[in-house]
C-alpha cells in the first residue's frame, strides 16, 4: 500500500485514490446555511433576533460553557497544533479549505477564548491569535461550524482527544442563544414539538402510512403483519427516524417483520415518533426537552421498554437519556437499547428462520454511522452480526475508513439543508470512493440521515451502489411462518 | 552574597511559584469543571481501570499520533523523551550528595540532549514546511519550539564548548533549595539558559505547555463506557 508522510493516500493500487487536496483559502466559505426564521426561533425559546449588547452576551456565554463541560475547557487549553487531525476531516479531504481541517475549525473558537480567558489575550492585545468576539468571526462560526457534522473523526487521531464534535456543540449553543441559528435546524426542531418528528408528519397521516405498509406486507407475503400505532401496553415502544415511516419504508418493514417474527408486540408513538434529536446542533435546553418525549411516550403508552430506530443522533441522544431526561428504571431495560442489539440477540437465540440467498443479487458493504459507530457507546459488532447472518456477499470497506475510522456521511450533525448540496457531496467523496472501491451495489447502514444524503451523493460519485438499512436485509432473508 | 546573587534567586523563585500555583490552580479548574455527558472515544474500555491503562497508554506512548505519521510520532516521541531524560540529568544540580540513580542519567542526558536539540529542529521544519502544519501554526508554536531551541542549544554548547565554572552553578541552585543565596556565574551563556527556562516555566500554565495536565482529565480518552451499568448526573441540570 501507498503511504506517504503528508500526503496521506487511503486507498491502495488497485483502487481510486483519495489525495489530500490543495489548501485553497475560503473555498467554502460562501456555503451558508440560511439564517432562522422568528417564527421557528420562538417556539423553541430562543430569541428571534440578535440579543442587544451580543458581543459581551456571547463572552458571557462563553465562560458558562467552560464552566458546564469540561470536554470545552480541556480542548481549550490543551491542543498542541501536532497536525494530526489535519487530513482527517471528510469536509476537509473533499473541499481543500483550511479552516475545515479540525484543528482550524476548533481554532475558530480558541482565538476567541485565548482574547478573553487568558493572559495571553490580556497581555498582547493585538496579537492575530486572539480575536475579538465581533461580526467577521460571527460570520466564520456561522459558516464553519454548522460546515462540522459532529463525527467525532478527528477525535480518533487526536494524541489529546480533543473533541471537536464538542467545540461546535459550543459555539452552536452560544449561536442559538445570541439569535443566531440555521433554518434548517430551527425548522426541525420546532417541527418535533408540533408534529412529533422531524419531517412533519401529522399523526393521521402516521397512521395512515402504517396502514398502508400494513397493505403491502399482506401483498408480499400474506400475513397480517401488524404497524401498530399508539397501542397502550406493548412490550417495544419503537422510536425509528421518521423518514423510516415516510421515505426509507423498507427499513419500517424489516422492523415489522423482525417484531412479527420474534413474537414480540411493539408500537410507535404518534407523540414521539423520531429518534433523531436536532436539538443536539442546537443547544442543550432543545436537546433535553426533545429527548425527554421519548421518556413521556413510553410512560403515556405503559411500555416494558424502548429500543431506539436505525438512527444516529437518536442513538447519540438516546445514549445519554439518564443523564438528560431521569431514571429509566420503570422499564424493564433500564439503559438505552438499539433495535439492531435487539435483532442481533435474537438471531443469535435463533428466533428466525434466515435465508441467505435472498439476498444474493446484493454485493454488500456496511457504512459505519458516525454516532452509531463512534459517538456513543461503539456499536460495531451488531449491525455487522446482522448482516453477516442476512447476506451471503459483505464485503468490508478499506480498514482506514470503516469502525471507529469510519467516514460520515456529508450530511450530518444539522448538515441535511439543501443550501449546503455542495458541501454535502464534497462530504460524501472519501466514503464514497471507499465504496466504490468494493465494487458494492448495496450501501447498508443503520442511519437516516446517511440514507438520505447517500441517496444522493453515491449516484453523484458514481458508485453504482444503492443506499438501505441493515432491517432492509433482514426483511429479505426473513422465512415467515404462515 | 551580593545583589546579583539575589535578584537570580529570587527571579527563579517567582518562576517556580507562578508555575506551581499557575499550574495548580488549572489542574483544580480542570477538576472541578463537570462533565455532565459522556463521551467515551470508541472502541472504549468498558472499566475504570480499563480507562486508566487507555489513558496511560496515550499519554506515554502518544498512540493516536502512531496512526496519523509515523515519523511525526517518532520526533515528537524522541523530542519528549530527552526531554525528560534531560531534567532528570539536571537533577544532581539541586541534590546534594548526588544520589545514585541521578548519576546513571548522566551519560544518557548528554546525548538527549542532541536528540531534544535535534527532535526541536524537525518540529520547527514541519512548520516551516508543511504547508498544512504552516496554516495551523501560531506564534505561540514557534514562540514554545524558539524557547526550547534556545534552552537545549545553550546547554549543549555549555557542556562542549564553553564550560562555565560548575562549583558557582551547583553553589547557585543548590543555594535555592536551602535559602543560602551565592552568585552563580557570570557566563553569558549561562545566564541566558537560565533566564530562558525561567520564561519557559513562568509561560508554562498559561499556554499550550498545559496539554501535559489537561490529557489526565480527557473525557474522551479517561473515562470508560459504562453508561448502561451507571447513572450519571447532570450537575448544573438535575433531573
Amino acid at each position: 500500500m501507498k503511504r506517504k508522510v503528508y500526503n496521506e493516500v487511503i486507498y491502495d493500487e488497485q483502487t481510486p485514490l483519495l489525495n489530500v487536496p490543495e489548501l485553497v483559502d475560503n473555498k467554502t466559505s460562501n456555503t451558508v446555511c440560511f439564517k432562522s426564521k422568528a417564527k421557528d426561533m420562538e417556539p423553541i425559546n430562543l430569541p428571534t433576533e440578535r440579543v442587544p449588547d451580543w458581543q459581551n452576551k456571547a463572552v458571557e456565554l462563553f465562560g458558562e460553557m467552560l464552566d458546564k463541560y469540561k470536554g470545552l475547557r480541556l480542548f481549550m487549553d490543551s491542543c498542541v497544533r501536532c497536525g494530526s487531525c489535519s487530513d482527517k476531516c471528510h469536509y476537509f479531504l473533499g473541499t481543500g479549505d483550511p479552516k475545515n481541517m479540525p484543528v482550524s475549525r476548533q481554532e475558530l473558537m480558541r482565538s476567541v477564548y485565548r482574547k478573553y480567558f487568558t493572559m495571553q489575550g490580556k497581555i498582547f492585545k493585538n496579537s492575530k491569535d486572539c480575536v475579538a468576539f465581533d461580526d467577521n468571526i460571527l460570520k466564520d462560526w456561522f459558516t464553519y461550524f454548522y460546515q462540522c457534522s459532529e463525527c467525532r473523526r478527528c477525535c480518533v487521531f487526536c494524541p489529546q482527544g480533543i473533541d471537536t464534535a464538542e467545540v461546535t456543540m459550543a459555539a452552536r449553543e452560544i449561536m442559538a442563544r445570541l439569535g443566531v441559528g440555521t433554518k434548517y435546524v430551527t425548522e426541525v426542531v420546532h417541527k418535533v414539538y408540533t408534529t412529533g418528528n422531524n419531517l412533519g408528519i401529522w399523526a393521521p397521516a402516521w397512521i395512515d402510512n402504517c396502514k398502508f405498509l400494513e397493505e403491502e406486507l399482506i401483498e408480499e407475503t400474506g400475513l397480517k403483519i401488524p404497524l401498530p400505532v399508539d397501542v397502550n401496553g406493548a412490550e417495544v415502544l419503537l422510536v425509528p427516524p421518521s423518514a423510516d415511516n415516510f421515505v426509507n419504508t423498507n427499513t419500517m418493514l424489516g422492523y415489522a417483520k423482525m417484531f412479527y417474527a420474534a413474537g414480540v408486540s411493539w408500537t410507535t408513538s404518534t407523540f414521539c415518533n423520531e429518534g433523531g434529536n436536532f436539538g443536539m446542533f442546537l443547544n442543550y435546553h432543545n436537546y433535553k426537552t426533545i429527548n425527554n418525549r421519548i421518556l413521556k411516550a413510553a410512560r403515556d403508552l405503559n411500555v416494558k421498554y424502548i429500543l431506539w430506530g436505525e438512527c444516529g443522533h437518536a442513538w447519540r441522544a438516546g445514549y445519554m437519556t439518564r443523564t438528560l431526561s431521569g431514571s429509566m428504571d420503570f422499564l424493564t431495560v433500564k439503559y438505552p437499547k438499539h433495535v439492531c442489539q435487539f435483532t442481533n440477540e435474537m438471531i443469535k437465540k435463533g428466533a428466525f428462520k434466515l435465508d441467505k440467498t435472498a439476498n444474493d443479487h446484493l454485493k454488500v458493504t456496511y457504512h459505519d454511522p458516525c454516532n452509531v459507530a463512534r459517538a456513543t457507546t461503539g456499536m460495531l459488532e451488531p449491525p455487522r452480526d446482522i448482516i453477516r447472518a442476512t447476506c451471503n456477499n459483505f464485503k468490508e470497506m478499506h480498514p482506514d475508513t470503516t469502525r471507529e475510522k469510519t467516514f460520515c456521511c456529508g450530511g450530518g450533525g444539522g448538515m441535511l439543508a439543501d443550501e449546503l448540496m455542495s458541501m454535502r457531496m464534497a462530504g460524501s467523496k472519501p466514503r464514497c470512493m471507499a465504496v466504490k472501491a468494493t465494487g458494492a451495489n448495496y450501501l447498508a447502514t443503520p442511519c437516516a440521515i446517511c440514507k438520505a444524503n447517500f441517496g444522493e451523493s453515491l449516484k453523484f460519485w458514481d458508485t453504482g451502489a444503492v443506499v438501505g438499512g441493515v432491517h432492509d436485509l433482514l426483511s429479505n432473508a426473513l422465512i415467515l411462518n404462515h | 552574597m551580593n545583589l546579583y546573587a539575589i535578584i537570580l534567586s529570587f527571579a527563579a523563585y517567582i518562576a517556580v511559584i507562578i508555575f506551581i500555583t499557575g499550574f495548580i490552580g488549572r489542574l483544580v479548574t480542570y477538576f472541578r469543571t463537570p462533565a455532565p455527558l459522556r463521551i467515551p472515544l470508541t472502541p472504549a474500555p468498558k472499566t475504570y481501570f480499563g480507562a486508566l491503562m487507555r489513558l496511560f497508554g496515550n499519554a506515554i506512548f502518544f498512540y493516536p499520533l502512531l496512526r496519523k505519521s509515523k515519523f511525526l510520532w517518532l520526533y515528537g516521541y524522541v523530542f519528549h523523551v530527552s526531554f525528560f531524560l534531560v531534567i532528570m540529568r539536571h537533577l544532581r544540580y539541586f541534590l546534594y550528595p548526588v544520589p545514585e540513580w541521578v548519576m546513571s542519567f548522566q551519560s544518557l542526558g548528554v546525548y538527549a540532549g542532541y536528540s531534544l536539540a535535534l527532535s526541536i529542529l524537525f518540529l520547527f521544519a514541519r512548520r516551516m514546511f508543511s504547508d498544512r502544519d504552516v496554516y495551523i501554526s501560531l506564534t505561540e508554536d514557534y514562540f514554545a519550539l524558539f524557547l526550547l531551541l534556545i534552552i537545549a542549544g545553550t546547554g549543549l554548547l555549555m557542556h562542549y564548548y564553553y564550560r562555565p565554572y560548575l562549583v558557582d552553578i551547583k553553589s547557585f541552585s543548590l543555594g535555592l533549595t536551602t535559602f543560602d543565596w551565592s552568585a552563580p556565574s557570570t557566563d553569558l551563556l549561562f545566564i541566558i539558559h537560565l533566564l530562558s527556562v525561567m520564561l519557559l516555566v513562568i509561560y508554562f500554565p498559561f499556554g499550550k505547555l498545559l496539554h501535559s495536565g489537561a490529557i489526565w482529565f480527557s473525557p474522551t480518552i479517561g473515562k470508560p463506557d459504562d453508561i448502561s451499568v451507571r447513572k450519571y448526573k447532570n450537575p448544573w441540570d438535575k433531573v
